[in-house]
């Protein structure tokens, strides 16, 4: 898996043994904020799915994704906030939760699903 | 500028949908195509994720008014709606071309106005890259800026 935004990514990671923490910061005129939208840029939602991943890539996860559990959108984030997010990992390699947080608080949350190993490695 | 300019108010590289297809009471199939411009693009595609938000300018275009002052904000753009959920989403592909027409289809699920539920699926030809269901809000006067 591609990581997108290698520029917006700040130094260190934070890793601990269930979780990983990457922040990010896109300045005004970063191109994820062109036409979305020209009066109000605001960072498309798509774009923190991108972060989830980007973060866990930073840390070694580099499996395709499958799929998303559910994802939800609770504030937009706006050109030059700095954001954190957090990628959960547990026993099941196979999924993986994720929080987009912000100055004031949860931006979204959600579930990835990445396909099985194929070499039949997967465990709980 | 694209005549889709007073239903979306998506600009550039951030508009995904080329063409609106087919209209009805409950749901929209379009024509999208992913610009070669758009921040996500590298060697020739994206990621399949993209896809939600296809369906999600899908879905925006099924739920746009036809042009009148009620149906638009103080500055007179399209009344911007919101994607607040996406749920159940599977990637048949890993990535989506650019610069290749996509087929997209929003199917209203459900709706108790702003909110909106839909199935998407986004296909190119006979290959199916992604599907799932997204909710909706659709902006009112209170989000106006």
């Amino acid at each position: 898996m591609i990581s997108p935004f290698p520029e917006a990514r700040l130094h260190p990671v934070s890793v601990r043994a269930d979780a990983m923490t990457a922040s990010f910061h896109f300045p005004a005129g970063h191109p994820c904020f062109t036409g979305h939208f020209d009066d109000d840029p605001i960072l498309p939602g798509v774009v923190h799915v991108a972060l989830a991943i980007a973060t866990g890539a930073a840390c070694g996860i580099d499996r395709p994704l499958a799929g998303l559990r559910q994802l939800r959108f609770v504030a937009p984030i706006r050109p030059d906030e700095t954001v954190e997010v957090t990628l959960h990992t547990s026993g099941d390699v196979r999924t993986a939760r994720f929080e987009v947080r912000h100055a004031t608080g949860v931006a979204s949350s959600g579930t990835l699903l990445f396909a099985p190993d194929a070499g039949g490695t997967d465990h709980v | 500028m694209s005549d889709l300019s007073w239903r979306l108010p998506h600009r550039g590289p951030a508009l995904l949908i080329s063409t609106v297809d087919a209209v009805s009471a409950t749901g929209v199939t379009a024509t999208a195509r992913v610009p070669a411009a758009h921040p996500l693009h590298d060697a020739g595609s994206v990621p399949a994720f993209l896809g939600i938000e296809i369906g999600a300018q899908a879905a925006a275009l099924h739920e746009s008014p036809a042009p009148s002052d009620a149906a638009r904000d103080i500055a007179g753009q399209p009344r911007r709606g919101r994607l607040v959920r996406v749920r159940d989403v599977a990637f048949d592909a890993p990535a989506l071309p650019v610069d290749t027409p996509l087929q997209v289809t929003a199917t209203l699920h459900g709706s108790a106005p702003p909110v909106a539920i839909y199935t998407i699926e986004l296909r190119h030809g006979d290959r199916r890259l992604m599907h799932g269901e997204i909710t909706t809000h659709r902006g009112t006067e209170d989000d106006d800026r």
